[in-house]
């Protein structure tokens, strides 16, 4: 996030000097001018004071506004974070059985951890579960919880995570999760249901050239034996 | 990247693993025989010796419900220098089968597409399987095989929609005969009982007929692992 190059404090200060007036500035400028003051600024000097200000203002709220953004970040992800710490020792298999209840598919939980699908079913064996993955799983699993509980319009969150982030594009959540991109994910879930996430950002932070990867120029259709098939796109 | 045979990863980090849900022992019995898959020594007909082959056939052609078609169409596999991903785009007549795990080591191979060939389903034995594809391995290999055969490319994303049910149906029937297994069941009769409980009513309300519908996956795994449990209590 940039930061303001100027406190809120020097701005203030710089509008009580210019005094009140009518126009895009708001009243808050106490106290008024003084009749001395008023004589030693032109008109023509105040409006292009009072524009100035005016931009600078915007400027400002738009930081305030990241700010508050990232104040809000902070507060899911540090959440993320001691609910990962103390899932971790709640034991693999009771991980994996929560995240079955959730619906994951194992192909899918194994990409997010980093591992094979022959992994997971050793771990559900109770065989060969790494401290390092453990902790892995644990980090997934409240991920899942703190979508459930900063968005409670995901209700089915295996299938959210399987949902395409776009229509033009395969790419889910699970492909961010499992490239690192934990912050995308809660990003594009609207943990902060205040910010607006357009997805393709989110796409666009993922892979600048997704619209190319992602090209084409066939579709699908059920033919009339019932079974989905390809064919080219009309043009 | 539309008007390319796509690769695994790139020359700087391929991604040959990407290929396979299972290679060498990790691969289990209890998955349905599936496009992609390669077996090592079976009986190929019209031929004297025993072959090393890899499924070709769409997924939606090879069963039909639990029985395998009678005969399924092959491509013979051998072993085959590695070729880096930009390579593969130059490799239209072979699907490359890097790393594959045969007798726990990791060798090279590829199915040759020139080289197909039609085997009796009955003999293609699950203990003689070698490896069972990731869905990334079957739509490559779906992508290959159409251009070998037509000249068409279709982006694996477009594969990846039509081969996804039954996909994930192969998940399914997996998890569930594993489980079973360690309840005692014979994997066949556990094939029955997976197939019984997707099949339903046959209607388009069946688990079998939700799994076309990928936003309603989540719900059938779920209700799966439900019936399991209700199976064990």
């Amino acid at each position: 996030m940039a930061s303001p190059t100027r406190t809120w404090e020097s701005w203030t200060s710089s509008l009580r000097s210019l005094g009140t007036g009518s126009g895009s500035v708001p009243d808050v400028l106490e106290p008024g001018p003084t009749p001395t003051q008023t004589s030693a600024v032109t008109a023509t000097d105040k409006a292009r004071q009072r524009r100035e200000l005016s931009g600078a203002i915007r400027t400002l709220a738009t930081a305030a506004s990241e700010a508050a953004t990232d104040m809000h970040q902070g507060d899911y992800m540090v959440e993320h974070r001691v609910l990962t710490s103390e899932l971790a020792g709640a034991g693999g298999q009771v991980l994996l059985n929560e995240l079955a209840h959730l619906g994951f598919a194992w192909r899918d939980i194994a990409k997010m951890v980093g591992v094979s699908v022959p992994a997971t079913q050793k771990w559900r064996r109770g065989e060969g579960l790494t401290g390092e993955n453990a902790r892995k799983l644990a980090r997934l699993v409240a991920g899942c919880e703190i979508i459930q509980k900063f968005n409670p319009v995901i209700t089915d969150v295996a299938m959210w995570f399987e949902s395409p982030i776009v229509d033009e594009a395969p790419v889910t959540p699970i492909d961010l999760w499992a490239t690192d991109n934990q912050q995308l994910v809660f990003e594009h879930a609207r943990v902060d249901v205040s910010a607006k996430v357009d997805p393709y950002l989110t796409m666009d932070s993922f892979d600048p050239n997704w619209r190319e990867t992602y090209r084409s120029e066939f579709e699908t259709f059920r033919t009339e034996d019932g079974e989905l098939s390809i064919r080219a796109r009309k043009r | 990247m539309t008007h390319c045979l796509e690769a695994p990863g790139t020359d700087e980090a391929p991604e040959y693993s990407s290929l396979y849900r299972a290679r060498g022992d990790e691969v289990v019995a209890q998955r349905p025989i599936f496009t992609g898959d390669v077996f090592f020594g079976v009986p190929v007909i019209g031929e004297d010796e025993p072959k090393n082959v890899v499924v070709l056939q769409h997924p939606c052609v090879i069963r039909k419900g639990l029985e395998l078609t009678p005969k399924l169409l092959v491509a013979e596999v051998r072993a085959e220098q590695v070729h880096r991903p930009s390579h593969w785009p130059r490799l239209p007549r072979q699907m490359p089968l890097a790393e594959l795990v045969v007798d726990g080591a990791q060798t090279h191979y590829a199915g040759f597409f020139v080289d197909h060939q039609l085997v009796v389903s009955g003999s293609l034995d699950v203990n003689l399987r070698v490896a069972a594809m990731s869905q990334r391995g079957v739509n490559l290999l779906m992508q290959r095989w159409v251009h070998h055969n037509s000249r068409v490319i279709v982006p694996t994303q477009d594969y990846q929609e039509v081969t996804g049910s039954q996909y994930e149906e192969a998940d399914i029937i997996e998890e569930w005969c594993i489980d079973r297994e360690c309840d005692g069941i014979s994997l066949d009769d556990a094939a029955v009982e997976i197939d019984s409980w997707l099949t339903g009513d046959k209607s388009a309300s069946s688990p079998r007929a939700r799994l076309e519908d990928p936003q309603q996956r989540s719900a059938v795994r779920r209700e799966a692992r439900v019936h399991l449990r209700e199976l064990r209590s």
